[in-house]
């Protein structure tokens, strides 16, 4: 069989390097260190989407190490559904994921059963959007006819579709993504759920399943295996690959029209990573940023992100819930350092905003106050509480605190509520000189009231400082400081 | 093929740059593998020898059943041992899901059966007649099974040959019941699945040549110890 091997020399030889490489493996297993030994893994099971887009990777996973040094993260990748069933059977110390509507069942699961959230309700950690994209000779014409109206694009991909001009290649299953489209074609059925559209057929999915129509062979209730029409696809497949799939779209619809047809539902951090890594070819985006006058608004296409810590009392016993690793976990994400870092991710990738947005924390807007002043002479200030994630409602009826921060102490001075719009009014009378701020505390804010139940999320505290306060003694000289 | 060329490129400079996050997937592959095959021998060699070489009824069914055990389907391996180390599950006690330990034990599970096949059938076929001499002369149960194991040693080394290659390669269960983390229980092969999702191409191909890489060098080393066991003993029985 090996002829050289003959002679005792060499016989000798290739023995010897046999043995050296078998001790070399040996070698390497036993003397190389766990890279994180001396660390405690948190794990968090989340959407695909934070992963595929390489957030984790790049951002989230080394600031988060280095944050919290006795700490590393573990990011387990999994649709939205999916990794919500793995965070309820105890799998994961926290959840990242993207659709309402499944959310506020996870964090009121009804039948009088526990939160599977610790919080009162998840974090908002950051936004995104998601694009429609399809090929570039675009058979459905969406570009042309709907660049900011998705519901009519998909109107018109489902009409080509019918007629073998185009296919529509979903995920499938509830990852956030899917869960999304069931929201736009709900936007097509009329009185009774019926399709608006002819040749369109669109059956309703249970709550349970995040709500929302799919196309469908037959209207009514989805049954647990939808039978699709000839052009809509589900892939099963996670964010980055289902991208794939369409770029290749490799579907019997789309070979019998002989040209490349596909179009999806994708969020723009995907996309941007895919095509920045040449990845995808053949598509682009046609529908994005909805109009705020095309149905379903300007925020149908925002792509909410949400953070978790998972309930150890609501999951089954003997799952170890690392409950510190994870609150710390959730306020390194909600950190305003973390937040700058998610918001810089990307940026400028073809010529793009940054995919991700950080809307952890309120923004405050408020007035300067009048300095230099004389000590106990009243003054307003004048300000805005704001929601950095677009179109969620005002932030109502929500505490407001003016502080004064002097040689490392702070003193409250003044405090408020904002009014339906979001805006205060803050009346103080400063006696101390010193750097003033408009702070607010973690805010609970209910964002969609359409959902049963409502959804609501935790907003991170926020401070702004408004300016350096020289309060002036009546009758003596000016101070300088 | 853009894709290709650079991958093959990033691979060769990654193994030479000595990269961190490439040493640790090398690192951990090694492992499973090592743990994983030392395991099916320790329980697959006694097991495989009682199938070959044992008389009791049903042993056709055993062997039938190794057999159908040698083409499980990874994935199924994969879903079944992760459902059963859910918290509420049997296993769930042990901690082992999304962990390096319960990537061992999936692992093992899918290389007991190729040893124990592999096994049987070599010392199946070992002349006949040859254990009956050795029952004949005196030999007791345990030195006739030595000298099952010794005379069916080539096949016997193909069996671990078969066992390294599945856990150098294996991506079904490993990654169902690791999870595919990166930097924990992420091995050369799940990684580079992982690359491939992601849109990176070239990063998958590039760690998919390291695993080839690596492949050859262990299947090549074991090969040679394989060929050198043969000759060894042929050339020492024939000088006695």
């Amino acid at each position: 069989m090996f002829p050289s091997f003959r002679s005792p020399a060499a016989r000798g030889a290739a023995i010897g390097a046999a043995a050296v490489a078998l001790a070399g493996v040996v070698a390497v297993i036993v003397r190389a260190p766990a890279v994180h030994a001396s660390t405690t893994a948190v794990n968090i099971v989340g959407t695909s989407d934070v992963s595929d887009s390489d957030l984790v990777q790049s951002v989230l996973a080394p600031g988060f190490a280095a944050a919290y040094p006795g700490y590393h993260l573990n990011y387990i990748p999994k649709g939205t559904g999916a990794a919500i069933a793995y965070a309820e059977s105890g799998a994961a110390d926290g959840l990242i994921v993207h659709a309402e509507s499944l959310e506020n069942q996870f964090v009121d699961p009804g039948n009088g059963r526990p939160s599977y959230s610790y919080e009162p309700f998840g974090r908002a950690i950051f936004y995104g959007d998601f694009v429609l994209l399809g090929p570039s000779d675009d058979p459905a014409g969406v570009l042309a006819r709907a660049p900011h109206d998705v519901v009519d694009a998909f109107k018109d991909i489902a009409v080509a579709g019918a007629a073998g001009k185009a296919d529509f290649v979903s995920r499938g299953g509830t990852p956030g993504t899917t869960v999304e489209e069931h929201q736009i074609w709900q936007l097509l059925t009329g009185s009774g759920g019926a399709s608006k559209v002819d040749g369109l057929t669109l059956c309703e999915l249970s709550a349970a399943d995040g709500g929302g129509y799919s196309p469908s062979t037959a209207s009514g209730s989805c049954p647990a295996s939808i039978r699709y029409p000839s052009w809509y696809h589900a892939t099963g497949l996670n964010q980055g690959p289902n991208v794939e799939a369409g770029d290749a779209c490799d579907f019997p619809n789309a070979s019998r029209s002989g040209s490349n047809d596909c179009y999806l539902l994708t969020d723009r951090g995907t996309f941007d990573y895919l095509e920045s890594t040449h990845a995808v070819s053949k598509l682009q985006v046609v529908t994005r940023d909805n109009a705020a006058n095309a149905p379903g608004g300007s925020t149908l296409l925002t792509n909410y992100f949400h953070a978790y810590a998972v309930n150890p009392a609501a999951v089954p016993a003997h799952s170890d819930i690392d409950i510190t690793g994870a609150e710390d976990f959730l306020n390194y994400l909600t950190s305003p350092a973390t937040q700058t870092a998610v918001s810089a991710y990307l940026a400028g990738t073809n010529g793009d905003t940054a995919p991700f947005t950080g809307d952890a924390a309120p923004l405050i807007t408020a007035s300067e106050p009048k300095t230099p002043t004389t000590a106990g002479t009243e003054q307003t200030i004048h300000g805005r509480l704001v929601n950095v994630a677009p179109a969620t409602p005002p932030l109502a009826s929500q505490p407001v605190k003016l502080v004064v921060a002097r040689r490392g102490t702070t003193r409250t001075v003044a405090t408020a509520k904002t009014d339906a719009t979001g805006h205060f009014t803050l009346s103080f009378r400063p006696t101390t000189s010193g750097v003033y701020l408009v702070v607010t505390g973690r805010l609970t804010q209910v964002e969609n009231t359409a959902l049963t139940p409502a959804f609501a999320d935790l907003l991170a505290p926020s401070a702004k400082a408004i300016g350096r306060v020289v309060v002036v003694r009546p009758g003596t000289a000016r101070s300088t400081r | 093929m853009d894709f290709l060329w650079s991958g093959i490129r990033q691979g060769w400079h990654l193994l030479v740059s000595g990269d961190p996050y490439l040493d640790h997937l090398i690192v951990v592959t090694l492992k499973v593998t090592a743990v994983s095959t030392i395991a099916a021998l320790v329980v697959g060699l006694p097991l495989g020898l009682v199938i070959g070489l044992g008389r009791f009824p049903g042993r056709g069914v055993a062997r039938a059943l190794a057999n159908i055990g040698l083409v499980l389907p990874p994935v199924l391996v994969g879903l079944v041992l992760s459902l059963l180390m859910f918290p509420a599950s049997p296993l769930g006690r042990f901690h082992l899901l999304f962990t390096l330990r319960g990537v061992y034990l999936a692992q093992s599970v899918l290389a007991l059966p190729i040893v124990t096949a592999l096994t049987a059938s070599a010392v199946t076929s070992l002349p006949e007649g040859l254990i009956d001499q050795a029952r004949a002369f005196g030999a007791s149960r345990t030195q006739q099974w030595a000298l099952a194991l010794r005379e069916a040693r080539f096949g016997i080394a193909t069996a671990t040959i078969a066992a390294v290659g599945s856990a150098l390669s294996e991506v079904g269960a490993v990654v169902l019941v690791g999870g595919n983390i990166e930097g924990s229980d992420q091995t050369l092969a799940s990684a580079a699945l992982e690359k491939v999702n992601a849109g990176q191409f070239a990063e998958g191909v590039a760690i998919a040549i390291v695993l080839l890489g690596l492949i050859v060098l262990v299947v090549a080393a074991l090969t040679a110890l394989q060929v050198r066991g043969a000759r060894f003993t042929a050339a020492g029985r024939s000088s006695a």
